[in-house]
C-alpha cells in the first residue's frame, strides 16, 4: 500500500500543489495544505477507490485551502482582489505577461468560480471529476463555470490589445 | 446573465469551446456568428481565453514538499506506533477520543499525588520525600506524553491554530500545584 501511495504522490502532487497555489497566495501555507491533504490520503488509503483518488485528493486539497482562507482576516482577501483589478497587462504586452495577468485574474475570482476554472480549464479535469471535487452537481458546475469564463473574458477584453 | 436567451447563447459558446457540439450544431452557431458581430467576438474571446489557460505553466511541486509527501507513510507509521502500541495501548475505552483518554490518564497520577500531598504527614520522612519526587517525575512524564498526543489529536480535529494554546494552558494548569509545592519546599 505504501508503494501505491507513493505512486499517487508522483501522479498528483503537482496538481494538488498548483491548486493550492492558486487558492492560497502564500507558498508556505500552500505547502502545508498539500501536506495535510496527503496525510488524509494516507489515513484513508484503505477506504478510497483507487480509480477516484484524483478527485478525492482535489476535493480534500481544496477544502483544506478553503478552511485556511476562512480562518484568515477578511481584509487580506479584499486586498488581493484589488491587486487583480489594477494590474492588467498593458497594450502590446507579451504572452507571458498576459499569462501572469490571467493567473492573477483567476486568483481574484470568488469561490466556487475560482476552483472551477482551475480544475476544469487550467488542470483540465473532466466535468465529472470537477463536480466530485467541488461537491457540486454537474449542471451547477457548468452554470458557474460559464459565469466565471464570461467574467474572465470580459476582463480580458478590457486589457487585451 | 438572467436573460434566458443570453444564458442559452453562453451555453452554446462554452459547449463549442469545450468541443461538446456536434458538427451540425457547431456549423449552425458559426453561421449565426457570421450575421452577429457581437456573437463572433464572444466566440473568438472564448477561444483566446481557452488558449491562454491551456498555455498557463504548471508549477511543479517544490522539492521540499516532495520530500515531505514521500516521508508521510514513515512518519504516520511512527506516530501511530507512539500513540497506539505504547503505554496507552489497550487502555482506551471504546468510542472515547484518544486525546480525552490521554488527558484523563495524565490526570490520574497527578490527582493521586495531590491527595497524598494533602493527606500526608506534615513532616514527611526522607524516604517519603524521595518517593514523592519519584511519583512527580513519573506524573510529569505521563503529562508530557499526553500533551504530545493531545496536541496531535487537536490539530487533526480542529486545525493547528488551536492546538498550542489549549495544550500549553492545560499543561500549566495541571502542573501549577506542583510548581508551588516545589517553591515551598525550596
Amino acid at each position: 500500500m505504501s508503494r501505491e501511495y507513493q505512486q499517487w504522490v508522483r501522479e498528483h502532487q503537482d496538481r494538488a500543489w498548483s491548486l493550492a497555489r492558486y487558492l492560497l497566495k502564500d507558498a508556505a501555507e500552500a505547502e502545508d495544505a498539500v501536506q495535510d491533504a496527503f496525510i488524509k490520503l494516507w489515513d484513508h488509503r484503505d477506504n478510497i477507490d483507487p480509480e477516484r483518488v484524483k478527485p478525492w485528493l482535489m476535493k480534500v486539497t481544496r477544502n483544506t485551502c478553503l478552511d485556511r482562507l476562512r480562518r484568515r482576516k477578511p481584509e487580506v482577501e479584499v486586498a488581493d482582489e484589488q491587486v487583480v483589478e489594477h494590474h492588467g497587462p498593458a497594450a502590446g504586452a507579451e504572452r507571458g505577461e498576459l499569462g501572469r495577468w490571467l493567473q492573477r485574474a483567476i486568483r481574484g475570482l470568488k469561490e466556487p468560480y475560482r476552483s472551477l476554472v482551475i480544475l476544469r480549464d487550467v488542470q483540465q479535469h473532466s466535468y465529472e471529476e470537477v463536480a466530485n471535487a467541488t461537491e457540486l452537481s454537474l449542471s451547477q458546475v457548468k452554470v458557474y463555470l460559464h459565469r466565471a469564463r464570461k467574467q474572465l473574458r470580459e476582463q480580458l477584453a478590457e486589457v487585451r490589445p | 446573465m438572467n436573460d434566458p436567451t443570453m444564458n442559452e447563447l453562453e451555453n452554446r459558446i462554452n459547449a463549442l469551446v469545450d468541443g461538446e457540439l456536434n458538427e451540425a450544431q457547431a456549423a449552425e452557431l458559426k453561421a449565426e456568428a457570421e450575421q452577429d458581430p457581437a456573437l463572433a467576438t464572444a466566440i473568438i474571446e472564448a477561444y483566446q481565453l481557452r488558449q491562454l489557460m491551456n498555455d498557463l505553466p504548471v508549477e511543479p511541486a517544490p522539492a521540499s514538499l516532495r520530500r515531505k509527501l514521500k516521508a508521510i507513510p514513515r512518519e504516520q507509521k511512527a506516530l501511530s506506533r507512539d500513540a497506539g502500541s505504547g503505554w496507552l495501548a489497550g487502555l482506551l475505552p471504546g468510542g472515547m477520543p484518544r486525546w480525552g483518554a490521554a488527558m484523563g490518564l495524565a490526570a490520574v497520577p497527578l490527582a493521586v499525588a495531590l491527595v497524598v500531598t494533602q493527606l500526608g504527614p506534615k513532616h514527611p520522612t526522607p524516604a517519603e520525600i524521595a518517593q514523592a519526587e519519584h511519583d512527580l517525575v513519573v506524573a510529569m512524564a505521563y503529562l508530557q506524553k499526553a500533551t504530545r498526543v493531545t496536541e496531535r489529536e487537536i490539530e487533526n480535529s480542529i486545525g493547528q491554530g488551536f492546538a498550542r494554546p489549549v495544550t500549553e494552558e492545560t499543561a500549566r494548569a495541571l502542573a501549577a500545584p506542583f510548581e508551588s509545592e516545589k517553591e515551598q519546599d525550596a
